[in-house]
């Protein structure tokens, strides 16, 4: 009787050996390989944005007009021209709308001049620069940043619609 | 004990270690082949990028000047000194009125600053103003000839100028207290300290943004 409860066992325990998975060692460099992966995924896209914004800049050093460069975790902004910065000046954001705020190249599509001068620069659907003392509807689709009157007005006038961004978040 | 207790005993111990030792991963249907090809591709595409931003890098510092430059802020009529990043002097100016005056003639005139990328082309010691036309419609007098020794006024653009060609100058006021605000017929006033800083540190071919 007991040879034969040995028999029947003995398939099944034949069976679950066979299944066994790999030895410890190489589940080890499995975990590391996966590990890495994901770390060279992320260096890649860091290097690729850094390319990005070199490349941009490449193409506006030859290119006769004026340009910003928005770091808005900084809150620092530049105005150049072809590689030479002409004037550097503060800006800030809400944490709401900087959580909006994507990395890249962005073009001033509109102007918006009120009864009391310059009122904001419009970058499509990507960012809005205005005066800090601005008001704007509370919800906006558009991230918002702000620049100091004087710093606003200079940038304003500055610019022409068309002129490149490049946005840091 | 008997040997079929014995038998499964040691069965479930065996079990139980094999589970332990293999564990259950997320990974562990990936072939471990694919996971070394695909983490060598991803090295080689990190390489490759890393040598062309090195390129790119290497290609804008060979763009970049580190020379001085000028920069006039139209706006809030004030004029920087910088090297690069570093600003060596910041000046309160007086930039164009964007004010206009019209001839009976016909002419007319702009007094604007120029705006964009110009070159110092000279630089002078105790600069001469020659009064152009407009100078005599706007005061309401008959315009001279043009080598009329009238035109020649002395002492009214400080001590220093800095030549930026069509008639515009970088060069000193007696209208001090008018600085900061536009009040010039384009040219660019400074006050004299700042004028001498920049006659002395500024040389011919020195690049001038105006905005």
């Amino acid at each position: 009787m007991g040879v034969i409860k040995i028999s029947l066992f003995l398939p099944f325990l034949i069976l679950f050996l066979a299944a066994v998975p790999v030895p410890a060692d190489e589940n080890e460099e499995r975990a590391k390989l996966l590990e890495q992966e994901k770390q060279l995924n992320e260096k890649i896209e860091s290097l690729k944005r850094e390319q990005d914004f070199m490349l941009f800049e490449k193409m506006l050093y030859a290119n006769d007009s004026k340009y910003l460069i928005l770091y808005i975790s900084d809150g620092k902004g530049e105005l150049k021209y072809k590689g030479r910065v002409l004037r550097n000046f503060r800006l800030s954001s809400s944490k709401q709308d900087h959580r909006k705020i994507v990395q890249g190249a962005i073009t001033l599509t509109k102007k918006i001049d009120g009864a009391q001068g310059p009122v904001s620069l419009v970058f499509g659907k990507s960012l809005v620069l205005r005066k800090k003392s601005s008001s704007a509807p509370a919800a906006n689709p558009v991230p918002r940043v702000s620049l100091l009157h004087k710093d606003f007005t200079a940038v304003y006038y500055a610019v022409d619609q068309g002129a490149k961004a490049y946005i840091f978040p | 004990m008997n040997i079929e207790r014995l038998f499964i005993r040691s069965f479930l111990a065996v079990l139980l270690s094999a589970t332990a030792v293999s564990g259950v991963h997320a990974g562990d249907s990936i072939d471990i082949d694919d996971l070394r090809a695909r983490v060598q591709s991803l090295k080689e595409e990190a390489e490759r990028l890393q040598d062309e931003n090195q390129g790119l890098r290497n290609m804008l510092k060979e763009e970049q000047q580190d020379d001085i430059y000028l920069v006039v802020d139209t706006e809030n009529n004030r004029l920087t000194m910088r090297r690069g990043n570093t600003v060596m002097l910041t000046a309160k100016v007086g930039t164009g009125s964007r004010q206009s005056v019209k001839e009976e003639t016909g002419r007319n005139w702009l007094f604007e600053s120029p705006y964009g990328s110009l070159t110092v082309l000279g630089k002078e010691r105790n600069p001469v103003w020659i009064r152009p036309d407009w100078s005599y419609v706007e005061e309401n007098m008959p315009v001279p000839p043009p080598n009329d020794p009238d035109r020649i006024v002395r002492d009214v653009l400080g001590k220093y100028a800095l030549i930026l060609g069509n008639g515009y100058k970088i060069h000193g006021t007696k209208y001090t207290e008018l600085l900061g605000t536009h009040f010039t017929h384009g040219c660019i006033s400074v006050g004299d300290a700042d004028l001498e800083v920049l006659y002395k540190t500024v040389k011919i071919g020195t690049k001038v943004y105006i905005y």
